[in-house]
């Protein structure tokens, strides 16, 4: 076995800069440095509140957006911030609205070809029989190839995003925000769904969750997050039995009986 | 005397598949100072019961009920322009995703000033002067924003999601509606945030004995706040009972689901195991299932269940389902 992480970020930071009046610049800081590993088949958990980085730490993670300081390794392969052909091989993102990340006037097979056809040197019956083959595996049928995303539920399209995100078989998948949009019943359908694939594949997850049950019940570690900070990390079953920090406890005391009378 | 009191109500809207029926029968009676949870998924049909409710009608709706009353007005044999008066005297609503229902052009305070109604009006007539203006601001402290120069003069993007929907709530609580109609006020948000809300709303009952339909997705986080709870499955009515009733015996198979899909967070389910959840989807409206429309998804489904279950009534609890679930010790 590699001595190597599958995922070792050192030192990720983020600022923007804004401008103030003509000539003044202004750098505000959306996330301080952060350092995390990742092992495969783990699943990171990102908590926090509105504001806290935990949004930009993923996309940095996905690319979407370049961090300004700090490096990004998979296998210990340093990943540049704009070398986008590594990266969508190894690091894949779904995104928190089904109903708008899919282009709708392409039908899905097209929609799941398209990294084949840029990244792979593939046949077209070659991905053809690709994306028939991720498509069973999140549950759908092959002939769902041929519909477009207006045709099926909101459910299925989130599978459909999965799909697009596990057909180049990457390392690590980042979801942002993936399950709030989604109805209870199907949630937990795309639920077990993710930790099947997980436990088949040994892909690692970093979430962003705001459910903090549903942190508990899929995340190995978690990652608590304030104003760009992290202010608690480790194991998600010792920070949530024993939280540390005001933050941490605030959060936990808020979900759940957020609100009695 | 019940304050909203609405039976059968169908709503049937006209596809180019034909004419399908999104509500079927629902009864929802909400006393005064009472607050109602209304909970189920997406196409549920339970934001067309809060639009019937309102009179917020599209041209290919028909709606149908046998009664719908607020206080002793029948809504049905209203004409448009009466009804109107009576709705934008009593009933105020909010809505999800506040920033979206704000006027992006104008200046919260602007709009805030604009929907006070002159009837609120309360002092003498030397006090007339800005008293739109004071009563805005009282408006705002009312619902917990303190700093109210600075989000007067703001325009809805520049504040965050929690502002922006306490100001909706703000407008909705400027007519002093008697029933305020929140259609999914906290999905989407954090559990924080979502808290926040839900303890304002809560002291608007308290204090101003506004009635509340709370409308939901989530049964668990508007649990704690509410009374009773209906819970809708496809634009039909499957169980209604106090809160207690409903978390402790849920009768209904679906309302069994809902409670047991997520995780909670005392760590009972094993790590990383399965969830139970409903196998199939939620079925698009044209291609309901005839009977119990949970019928195809339901695990304990049988032959009967092809009938339309009747709603039954147990110790207040209605259900509607031929093979209730946790009877045993209700018989008890």
């Amino acid at each position: 076995m590699n001595a190597e992480p599958l995922l070792r970020v050192t030192n990720i930071g983020k600022s923007f800069i804004e401008r103030r009046g003509l000539f003044r610049k202004e750098a505000v800081r959306a996330l301080e440095q952060i350092s995390f590993t990742l092992e495969p088949g783990e699943t990171l958990a990102l908590v926090g509140e509105a504001g806290s980085g935990k949004s930009t730490l993923a996309k940095i993670l996905a690319g979407v957006v370049a961090a300004s300081e700090g490096e990004i390794r998979v296998d210990g392969q340093l990943i540049a911030p704009d070398d986008y052909e590594q990266r969508c091989k190894q690091i894949r993102m779904i995104f928190q609205d089904p109903n708008s990340s899919l282009n709708p006037r392409l039908r899905i097979g097209r929609i799941l070809e398209a990294p084949l056809m840029l990244n792979t040197a593939m046949t077209p019956e070659e991905r053809a029989h690709q994306v028939q083959e991720t498509l069973r595996m999140v549950g759908l049928l092959a002939e769902h190839a041929l519909f477009y995303p207006q045709m099926i539920s909101s459910g299925q399209k989130q599978r459909v995003a999965l799909a697009r995100a596990l057909i180049m078989n990457p390392r690590i998948i980042v979801a942002d925000e993936t399950f709030s949009m989604l109805d209870l019943s199907v949630r937990s359908q795309i639920i077990n769904l993710l930790l099947k694939l997980q436990q088949e594949l040994g892909i690692a997850y970093v979430i962003v969750a705001n459910d903090l049950g549903l942190v508990r019940h899929i995340s190995d570690k978690v990652i608590v997050m304030h104003q760009g900070k992290v202010v608690e990390s480790g194991e998600t079953q010792q920070v949530f039995a024993a939280p540390q920090h005001e933050v941490t406890k605030r959060l936990i005391q808020s979900y759940g009986h957020e609100y009695r009378r | 005397m019940p304050l909203l009191d609405i039976r059968n109500l169908t709503i049937e809207i006209d596809t180019p598949q034909g004419r399908v029926k999104a509500v079927d029968r629902v009864n929802l009676t909400l006393n005064e100072g009472e607050i109602r949870g209304l909970v189920g998924e997406s196409g549920s049909g339970k934001s067309l019961v809060a639009k019937a409710i309102m009179g917020m009608k599209k041209e290919n709706w028909r709606v149908t009920a046998d009664r719908m009353r607020i206080n002793d007005i029948d809504l049905m044999s209203l004409s448009p322009r009466e009804r109107r008066k009576v709705i934008g005297r009593d009933i105020a609503m909010i809505f999800q995703e506040p920033r979206s229902c704000l006027d992006p052009s104008m200046p919260i305070g602007a709009q805030l000033i604009e929907v006070i109604p002159g009837r609120v009006f309360e002092g003498r007539w030397w006090q007339r002067l800005f008293w739109r203006k004071k009563h805005a601001i009282g408006l705002l402290h009312r619902v917990g924003i303190k700093d109210h120069k600075k989000v007067m003069a703001a325009f809805p993007h520049q504040l965050s999601e929690v502002v922006c929907q306490k100001v909706m709530i703000a407008m909705a609580i400027a007519i002093k509606p008697r029933l305020l109609v929140a259609d999914e006020p906290i999905s989407a948000m954090e559990s924080t945030t979502q808290a926040q809300l839900l303890r304002l709303l809560d002291r608007m009952n308290q204090n101003n004995n506004t009635t509340i339909l709370l409308i939901s997705n989530d049964i668990s986080t508007i649990a704690n706040l509410t009374e009773t709870i209906t819970v809708m499955y496809c634009g039909q009515m499957v169980e209604t009972g106090s809160r207690e009733q409903l978390l402790a015996t849920p009768h209904h198979p679906y309302t069994n689901a809902l409670l047991n899909a997520i995780p909670d967070f005392s760590g009972r389910l094993p790590h990383k195991s399965r969830l139970n959840a409903l196998p199939g989807a939620i079925p698009p409206l044209q291609h309901l299932p005839i009977g119990c429309r949970l019928g195809p998804r339901c695990p304990y489904a049988q032959k009967l269940c092809v009938q339309t279950p009747p709603i039954t009534r147990l110790k207040n609890q209605q259900y509607s389902c031929h093979f209730p679930l946790n009877m045993e010790e209700a018989k008890k």
